[in-house]
């Protein structure tokens, strides 16, 4: 009975691990909308890791399928969300029970079962299936696709900001087990935090578990223990315990991931690194009924489909003084132009000791 | 076939007497009752019960390779229950399934991992065998603990399982991690073990399943070994007067059910998963301990009670689709059933103190 | 830096050693009675879904406390029944209680997934006591902290002083001699269940309602059988299953708070998280079963209850003649 919150916080990063390694290798298209509104395909199935309400990726994934939904419902689409899928196990049998039952696209936002999604593809040429962040080795079959995203720019920009708003000069980091696309969200925001501030102070823990509320929440009072005021978790619900543990210290800010986190803890969350699963998930969606779906990978770059966008600064606006908003406002432009390039960092620590004169000047702030 | 009580062994002048009794009709009463409540269940959730069975049966024995699943899983229930059994006959307990099934897999792919220069049906085999013998080291833990110091087999297997489970892990994440996934490196292609029927996964596994519960039934009925076994399960103070050996016995059956525990961990990995992943054991172990009972603990009747056990697990994982429910839903069925024979008293597993009692 | 990690380790110990403290409590009532309750890890999911669920559509998580004891006891009465009067197999049917727990949360939650954190309890902060460095953050808990602790102490005067304790510990030593002595084994032993279960479904519910933030599947984890470990770590002591269960919390805050001290930071966590089961198992085996209830887990069906009680009632009689016999010849 145990080992399985492990299974699923494994494959949601696994996801995010090869979207990183495919935006690497390149090879991709991006994604295009298109005038046709001719309905290919009026079954859809949204298959996820993670439950569809606790504000992380499965509820983000949850409310871009329902906003698919709500926009295709008049063209008798029927989009049905199964969230808890968390083994590749899994996607083997609901992937089959779902195409037996009729289902024409399958979307699988998991990143762990690469070798499922061909084995189900083969057996059931006439449905479309895509996945999130798996790589598909040669060939492909006809009716498989990937998708990918560049949300680490965000990560960076998160670290601009607690880089800046740290009294303490100290920002701590805690991760899940070590991936290299969970890791190079916590290096790249430890980068960006440099960015601005060289000599920042970093503390980086790791617990071994995503989902473990208990565990965030004292590893989280360990960094805060040991100085650090800016907070940032590349952890999935366990969050949640990053936030009770900033709420008990006043001063302490905390800029979680994957979903608008704000709500929970308005005195603590300055804002959130969105990842734009929901964006990624209501385009894959769009194009899947329609038929439009051919046999690659769908890279979405910085903010297209809200990839790496920054969630609303709420009630701490004051905190992002002009001179900040600016700095960030001149990262975005250099991000879409190209100049700024995010390393991907696949290693713990190596953000702490990244070379800051291969970045680009810092903007003026 | 059924397994009778010894004639003439009574409760006063024995230590323990485990008595198993099966009645046919009783049996299929208690599923249809099981089967009632699970209708109650689905019903509550608004689904229709009939169409909830009908996609039971459907996700097992449906096309699409549904029936490889389940004979799949198939194999795994009769091993486990195959370790459950053999100690059950001496009136010993063996709680331990899940986690013998660990650690032989966890042997397996060490093996697989490290001998990667051998020829590939060579390394499937050592995997295979490595794997059984892993099992039975983990189970002959409790097994001396229960010889030299009394310390009870049921707890301390129970306890090894988790163990096991964290061992594993730490298998899984350590030094022999793949990377992205909750799974170790792959063993060699050359020793993946593959199927005999075309786009499913069974062969060899279920072959040894089959193999193993037919030497099982020869080992408990044309053996000493077998013979001492059933003598301790049913009157083990008659049993130590002739001479048997409680020590001995109690070794050779934990360590013939660990190695078939292990033995299904190996197959997991050589000829399904080719390599260790997180939440490889679904509570197999236990499962198996009750299609073990529900066969009266006669390793013949296991290969069908497992069955039952395998459709019901594998074609709930249909639900979702059809109906909208969790797969989840076949365990409560399956449970329910169990506890039904139980309380029915159509299953009943005497273990009491008799001998000498002050009064 | 170091206080800092000790703090860290205390804390989050004691933090996450009461849902084990509490459901611990629970098993100990009703092993002492001879009864092993393997549903353990049944009963807190139970208490943890309904709990939750309480708490959600109420608001309220005091109410969703006392909805994990009332559902507890309702699993208690079920086991009762099953354990005690139908005279099962505890470990299968335990077991089996706790499959069947697991495949309904688990249907349930899917179905109607309940929302995001809850409040949560709030901290007592004892006065003047908690300012004492590092120790004093055992001041600084939640009040179910408190409470367990005084449960336990309770329920280790209640076992050793009261008459119920004390018929309970002897059901549990031997029901038969039990019965023969006029005591209702059978009562005495639902009764404990249904005690112990309530306490199990209140450990349950506290394990949602402050750590976790909320049910998800299977959220306790193997937690229900952990324990069942410390029990026998405690030597079915109350108060030594104060230290059992913080042994657990400790070493389960260990695997990560260990990363600040670099001597530490590379022993595996699955090692630290296997410390309660190895300690068990290792006391299990020094002790030699010293501890163990002599009628842990043999059932005691209904019929032998009355023919032993009738038993004891004539030898009684028959004693009794005697002696006016011996007076007066």
């Amino acid at each position: 009975m145990s080992g399985k919150s492990h299974a699923r916080s494994l494959s949601i990063v696994g996801a995010l691990a090869v979207a990183a390694v495919l935006a690497a290798c390149g090879g991709s298209s991006t994604t295009s909308g298109s005038t046709n509104t001719s309905i290919k395909v009026s079954k859809v199935a949204v298959l996820f890791a993670g439950v569809s309400n606790n504000r992380s990726f499965g509820n983000s994934v949850y409310d871009g399928a329902n906003a698919a939904k709500q926009q295709l419902s008049s063209q008798g689409v029927t989009v049905t969300v199964v969230p808890n899928l968390n083994s590749p196990d899994d996607y083997l049998h609901q992937g089959t029970s779902f195409a037996k039952a009729g289902y024409g696209f399958e979307l699988w936002m998991f990143g762990g079962a690469p070798d499922q999604l061909v084995a189900v593809a083969k057996q059931f040429p006439n449905v479309t299936f895509c996945e999130l962040g798996v790589m598909v080795p040669p060939p492909w079959p006809k009716n498989v696709c990937t998708l990918s995203g560049e949300y680490y720019d965000g990560d960076f920009l998160a670290g601009m900001i607690g880089g800046t708003i740290s009294k303490a000069h100290h920002i701590a980091t805690v991760e899940g087990p070590a991936f290299p696309a969970l890791t190079t969200e916590a290096e790249d925001f430890v980068l960006g935090a440099r960015w601005v501030d060289p000599h920042i102070k970093v503390t980086q823990l790791s617990i071994p578990s995503y989902v473990d509320v208990a565990q965030g929440q004292a590893a989280s009072n360990s960094a805060i223990a040991a100085g650090a005021d800016v907070l940032f978790p590349a952890i999935d619900q366990a969050t949640q315990g990053m936030l009770l543990a900033a709420q008990s210290h006043p001063g302490t800010y905390v800029i979680p991931q994957y979903y608008d986190s704000h709500s929970l803890a308005p005195n603590v969350v300055v804002t959130t690194v969105l990842l734009g699963i929901d964006g990624m998930t209501k385009s894959m969606i769009n194009l899947g009924v329609k038929g439009q779906i051919s046999n690659h990978d769908y890279h979405f770059k910085y903010a297209q489909a809200g990839v790496g966008k920054l969630a609303p600064y709420y009630n701490f606006s004051s905190l992002i003084t002009p001179s900040l908003q600016a700095r960030l406002s001149a990262a975005e432009a250099m991000l879409t132009q190209g100049t700024l390039t995010v390393p991907f960092i696949g290693t713990p620590g190596q953000g702490a000791s990244y070379d800051l004169s291969q970045l680009p000047p810092l903007p003026a702030g | 076939m059924l397994l009778q009580p010894s004639p003439g062994s009574t409760v006063d002048g024995s230590d323990w007497l485990v008595r198993v009794r099966r009645g046919t009709i009783s049996s299929i009463g208690s599923f249809l009752l099981a089967l009632l409540l699970g209708a109650v269940v689905f019903l509550a959730l608004g689904a229709n019960p009939v169409s909830s069975y009908q996609a039971i049966l459907s996700g097992a024995l449906g096309g699409g390779g549904s029936l490889g699943e389940t004979l799949n899983i198939w194999t795994p229930f009769v091993l486990t229950g195959l370790a459950a059994l053999i100690p059950f006959r001496a009136g010993l307990w063996n709680a331990g399934g899940d986690g013998q099934l660990y650690a032989g897999a966890v042997g397996g792919i060490l093996i697989g991992l490290t001998f990667t220069t051998l020829p590939g049906p060579l390394l499937a085999l050592v995997i295979v065998l490595g794997a059984a013998a892993a099992g039975s080291l983990w189970a002959l833990i409790p097994a001396v603990l229960k010889i030299s110091t009394g310390a009870s087999e049921i707890i301390v297997t129970l306890l090894l399982n988790f163990t096991a489970v964290l061992l594993a892990d730490y298998v899984i994440t350590g030094p022999w991690a793949e990377g992205f996934s909750a799974t170790t490196r792959q063993i060699p292609s050359s020793a993946q073990v593959g199927s005999w029927v075309p786009g499913t996964n069974v062969g060899v596994g279920e072959v040894t399943a089959l193999i193993c519960a037919l030497g099982v039934f020869l080992l408990i009925q044309r053996t000493r070994f077998g013979f001492a076994l059933k003598m301790f399960g049913s009157n083990r103070g008659a049993a130590q007067l002739a001479g048997l050996s409680l020590a001995r016995t109690t070794l050779a059956a934990f360590g013939i059910g660990g190695a078939l525990a292990g033995l299904s961990g190996g197959i997991l990995i050589v000829s399904i998963h080719h390599a260790l992943v997180t939440g490889m054991s679904n509570n197999y172990g236990f499962i198996g301990i009750a299609a073990t009972l529900l066969a009266g603990l006669n390793p013949l009747w296991l290969l069908p009670a497992a069955f039952l056990f395998s459709v019901l697990t594998v074609g709930s994982n249909n639900l979702t689709a059809t109906v909208g429910i969790d797969p989840s839903a076949g365990l409560i069925v399956e449970a329910v059933f169990v506890v039904l024979l139980m309380a029915l008293g159509v299953l009943r597993l005497r273990l009491w103190q008799g001998g000498t009692q002050s009064l | 830096m170091t206080t800092a990690v000790l703090v860290t380790i205390l804390g989050g110990g004691i933090a996450l050693m009461i849902p084990v403290l509490w459901a611990g409590l629970g098993e100990l009532i009703e092993e002492s009675a001879g009864i092993i309750n393997v549903g353990i890890e049944g009963v807190m999911l139970v208490g943890a879904y309904v709990g939750a669920q309480v708490a959600q559509l109420t608001s309220n998580v005091v109410l969703g406390l006392f909805a994990g004891i009332g559902i507890g006891a309702a699993c208690g009465a079920i086991l009762a029944y099953l354990y005690v009067y139908r005279a099962v197999d505890q470990l299968i049917t335990g077991l089996m209680f706790t499959l069947m727990a697991l495949g309904l949360t688990t249907v349930l939650y899917q179905k109607n997934p309940a929302g995001t954190a809850l409040a949560g309890f709030q901290v007592w902060v004892i006065p003047g006591v908690s300012r004492i460095p590092v120790v004093g953050v055992v001041f600084r808990q939640t009040p179910l902290a408190y409470f367990a602790i005084v449960a336990a102490i309770a329920v280790w005067y209640g076992l050793r002083h009261t008459w119920l304790g004390l018929y309970i510990r002897a059901a549990g030593q031997g029901a038969q001699t039990t019965a023969t002595s006029g005591v209702n084994v059978h009562q005495v032993r639902a009764v404990s269940v249904i005690m112990g279960c309530s306490f199990i479904g209140l450990g349950g519910a506290a394990l949602v309602l402050t750590e976790t933030g909320g049910f998800v599947a299977d959220v306790t984890n193997d937690l229900g059988f952990i324990a069942l470990a410390m029990v026998m770590l405690a030597g079915w002591n109350a108060l030594a299953l104060i230290g059992a269960a913080f042994l657990f919390g400790v070493s389960d805050a260990m695997q990560y708070a260990v990363q600040n001290i670099s001597s530490l930071a590379h022993v595996p966590h699955d090692l630290w998280l296997s410390i309660p089961y190895l300690a068990t198992i290792f006391v299990l085996a020094i002790t030699r079963g010293r501890d163990v209830p002599r009628a842990l887990g043999i059932p005691f069906p209904v019929s032998d209850q009355r023919v032993r009680i009738r038993l004891g009632r004539v030898t009684q009689s028959i004693r009794r003649r005697q002696e006016s016999g011996i007076r007066a010849g």
